[in-house]
Parts: C-alpha cells; structure tokens; sequence
C-alpha cells in the first residue's frame, strides 16, 4: 500500500493537499516558536536569513519539480512516528526541562514526519536540504550561542590583528574580543560595541552554503566534498568579514560610528560564501568528473 | 458528461489520500496537540514546580580556617563584587605572607543560586572575555578530593591573558550534590524531577602569574585550593540531600 508511486495530476493535487493541511495545523502547534523565529530575525542581523529561507525553499523545491514528481509516493506510517518523536521531544523541553531552544528545534523532526507521511522516504530524502535550511533558521540561544563562537571567535580575532599588524605603518593588538589598531591618520577599536564581532554571520553563511549545494542534485560524492569544506569556508569568510571591516575602518572611513564598514563587510563575506561554495558544488575536478557525467548520462540521481 | 466524471474521479482520488492511516493519524495528533499539549505541559510544570531553598549558614561567613593548606601563611580579604546575579556570594583572597611563594594571591570565588526558573549564568569562558581577557587555553581537568564520597571532580581549567599578566581559573558547579562542569549539565539537574528543592552553585579558584612563566604552579595552587574549599562548602553550607529531598 505505501511507498508504491503515483504519477498523475490526481496524485499531486492530493499530496499537495495533505502537505497544505499538516502545514496548517504544524503552523498552528508551533505558533509562539514561529513568532520568536520572526521576530527574532527581524531584529537581529545574526539571524535575519530566517526570512529569506522560506524563499530559498520554494527555490529549491522547484528545482527538484522533476525529481520531485517522479519520486513522491503515498508516504509512510514512519512519518507519524517521527511527528510524534517531534512532538514528545517538544513536551520534555516544556517540562521537567526547559530549554527553549530544545522546543524550537523539535519543530524539525515534526516537519520530517509531515514530509515522510506525505511524500514517502524518497519525498524526504529530497526534502533533506530544506529541513536543513529551516534547522539554520532557528535562532540559537544568546549563551548557548556565545559558548559555541568562543574557539573560531578568539582564532578570528588573533588572525585578524596580526595580518592588520603587519600592515605597513599600521599597528593592531588584541584585548579581551577587541582590535586596537593606530595607524599615520587614525587609531580606533575594529567593530567597536558589535556582539559576538568576532565570529558573526555564521548561519548565514551555512545557509549560502546549502542553498547553492543543492540547487541542483548532485553526487552523494560531491556532497561529502562540499560538507567538507563548510566549516573552512565559513571560517574563512567570517575571517574576510571581519579583515574587510578593519580595513575599511583603517584606510577608508574615519567615523567610527559609521555603518559602512559593516554594511559593506557583510556583503563581502555573504559574496565569498557563495563564490567559494558555487566552486565547491561545480568545480570541474577530476576525482568527480566522470562520476558527474554518468550520473547525467544514466539519468541516476542522488540528492 | 465525460469532463464532469473525470472530475469527480480526481476529487474521489484526492478524498481517498485523506483517508490514510498516516495522514488520518497525523493530522489527528498535531491536532490535538495544538490544543493541549502546551497548556497540559505548562500545567505540569507548575503543579511540580520545585522550591527554592536556603543556604544553611552564609557563604560569606566561610572558615578559612578550615582549609589545611590555606589556615596558616595566608591573609584572608573579602573582595566586592562586579555584577552578579545573586545576593548569597563569597569572593576571598588568599594572599601568601611569604613574599617568596609564587603565586603570591588565589581567590575563591562560590556563588549559590535557588531559582527554579534560572538559565545558569555565564562562564568564567564567555566572561572573561567580555573583561579584555584572551583565552589562552579551555579544557577539563580533574580534581582529586579525597574527603568526598566520589573523590574525582571533573572541572574545567581555563588560562586568560590579561595586560600584564596571565590567570588560571578552574570552576566547576555543584547542583543538588553533584559536580557539574557545564551549564547545560547544571539544567538538567533543576529540571530533573525528583527533590522537592532546587540549588545549584558555582565554585570557581583563581590565581595570576606572570605572562612569560609556566602557569603550573597557579593550576596546581587552584586545585589545591579548590579541593579543599568544596568539602568544607558542602558540609558546612550548601543544603543536605536530606533538605533538598524533603
């Protein structure tokens, strides 16, 4: 009865309906997490890609239309095991243990078992890059978050004044999460009063990531190449960030209130996240080249 | 007449696929969910809400007497606080009177907490920071406290640059008697049905060194200080199982 696939309009109208429907009431169950979600992204600029992932998935979706089509079948009674699992971990996180974040998350597993239900284990496996994408959308809790950036925020911070140090005429320390630079023309503090400054658009840049991974389905190689490379790309894009913000600071605008620096850093390192990722997802080596071209050839596809 | 039954055949189809277990169950769950499971949740939460409790004698009245490597050669000088999120604190500086020993300070630093609803504060590793402190290095330790029922504490060690000198800090928590080197293991335990009452503390040591010297000896004074100090603070302040129980 189940896993058996379905073609026809019929069968899309009736799969689409039902997602419609569990959406609904999902939406419904989760309604203060969704409302923390936006307004959380609305007001912090760590997490306001939480608005563009809704975006991102539809894109993504109509990517995979074909594949989509050709896969989704009736769904699985899984699906109800995993909503549940969503749901029970929602209750253990409401009482006797409290984590917010816990019960944000638990929306993820129940958008799982939505998806199994409907679209069946090969309508899930396709849908796996936009749960991931809406897993990066929760906002992570201020402390849980400021414990996490302690590692890559301090080596970010360190990397960052030595390579302003050795600037010419230019001179850069480090104090606690600040860079104190003085050159010829001016002296200041590198992202004065920005939290977490060190270690910022993380989840942004995952997002990028995933985005451009899986606007097309591509080798289970070529992922493993690319979830690889994602801490070192993130890495050093924040790395960019905060080396442009500097620079910026040092050699172009004197007002150290000014929101260029930080406008025009932000851009830079969203820019590299996707340059480097397209070259991750695409790039024409050889260990993946053949594999690429059979998998185009036998029409075999993978995520 | 042929388009009108072709029609209701795909209506018939879309109605059959609401029709499936999975989906029958599904929307039936969330569904109800919806409607009770937070109110349901909320309402345990506050029926078996635990209670605060008092520490048994102040943590400002600590002996340092008490402490056998600490009770003869070193100055006792209580420091106030910065910004704590608790009224029931000890912040004390042991100072060496030999102007040989090195390190010369170590400090005691035990807050106490009794909120059910409390996050945990920060860490001396996200603090630190925010006070112009360069982590240097960030691991766990353990501890050998002989006096105590379970004699090894898993701590953590953290060693902060600061202009002009170097600190080697090693904390660790206590909740509902037991060590706890995480915020997260510490929220675990207030959650964790059981007791009646709820408490959990921090206990942290600290001692400077110079930036360009090994920081052995301050570890080593830390962990001494540390070993002696939370057995006197279990047995003489913090709450007994028996009173956390009841």
């Amino acid at each position: 009865m189940y896993h058996r696939s379905e073609t026809g309009l019929n069968s899309w109208a009736g799969t689409a309906a039902k997602l419609v429907v569990l959406l609904i009431l999902f939406a419904w169950m989760f309604r203060p997490e969704l409302a923390v979600v936006i307004a959380t992204a609305k007001h912090s600029s760590e997490w306001v890609h939480a608005l563009i992932v809704p975006v991102m998935i539809v894109l993504l979706a109509y990517h995979r239309r074909a594949a989509l089509a050709e896969r989704v079948s009736r769904g699985s009674l899984w699906g109800f095991v995993l909503i549940a699992a969503g749901l029970a971990l929602y209750a253990a996180a409401t009482w006797p243990f409290s984590y917010g974040y816990v019960r944000d998350a638990a929306m993820i597993p129940v958008l799982a078992g939505i998806v199994l239900v409907v679209c069946g284990w090969r309508g899930l496996g396709l849908s796996l890059p936009m749960l991931l994408l809406c897993a990066l959308a929760i906002p992570l809790g201020a402390r849980i978050y400021a414990r996490l950036i302690i590692r890559p925020e301090t080596y970010t911070i360190a990397a960052v004044a030595k390579v302003l140090d050795m600037l010419p005429g230019v001179g850069a320390a480090v104090e606690g999460v600040d860079i104190f630079f003085n050159s010829t023309s001016r002296s200041g503090v590198v992202a004065l009063g920005q939290s977490n400054r060190g270690a910022q658009l993380l989840m942004a840049c995952a997002v990028v990531g995933v985005f451009v991974v899986f606007s097309r389905i591509r080798t289970f190689r070529r992922l493993v190449f690319a979830a690889f490379l994602t801490i070192p790309v993130i890495l050093l894009c924040n790395f960019s960030r905060l080396l442009s913000w500097g620079l910026l600071q040092i050699y172009v605008v004197a007002d150290p209130t000014s929101v260029l620096p930080r406008c025009v850093s932000t851009v830079i390192s969203l820019f590299l996240s996707y340059i480097l990722f397209v070259l991750a997802a695409s790039a024409e080596i050889h260990l993946f080249s053949d594999v690429d071209q059979g998998t185009v050839i036998h029409g075999k596809k993978h995520a | 007449m042929g388009k009108s039954m072709l029609e209701s055949t795909k209506t018939n189809s879309i109605l059959r696929g609401f029709l499936s277990v999975g989906f029958l169950l599904s929307a039936g769950v969330l569904g109800v969910a919806s409607i009770a499971l937070r109110p349901g949740m909320r309402a345990l939460s506050v029926y078996y809400r635990k209670e605060s409790i008092a520490i048994r004698k102040p943590l400002s009245e600590f002996d340092i007497s008490r402490l056998p490597s600490f009770k003869n050669g070193w100055v006792r000088s209580d420091i106030p606080p910065d910004d704590i999120e608790t009224d029931e604190y000890a912040i004390i500086r042991l100072s060496a009177e030999q102007k040989t020993t090195i390190p010369r300070e170590v400090v005691l630093f035990v807050t106490y907490y009794s909120d059910p609803n409390s996050k945990v504060p920060h860490t001396p590793d996200v603090c630190s920071r925010q006070g112009g402190a360069i982590l240097r290095d960030m691991r766990s330790i353990t501890i050998d406290i002989p006096v105590l029922l379970r004699s090894t504490v898993k701590a953590r060690l953290l060693l902060a640059q600061y202009q002009g000198y170097d600190e080697a800090i090693i904390f660790c928590f206590y909740a509902d008697g037991r060590f706890r080197n995480s915020r997260e293991q510490v929220r675990w335990d207030i959650g964790m049905p059981g007791n009646r009452h709820v408490y959990f503390s921090k206990i942290e040591t600290v001692a400077r060194y110079p930036t360009d010297e090994s920081p052995d000896a301050a570890i080593e004074l830390c962990k001494k200080l540390f070993a002696e100090a939370a057995p006197v603070l279990i047995s003489d302040h913090f709450p007994t199982p028996e009173q956390v129980r009841r």
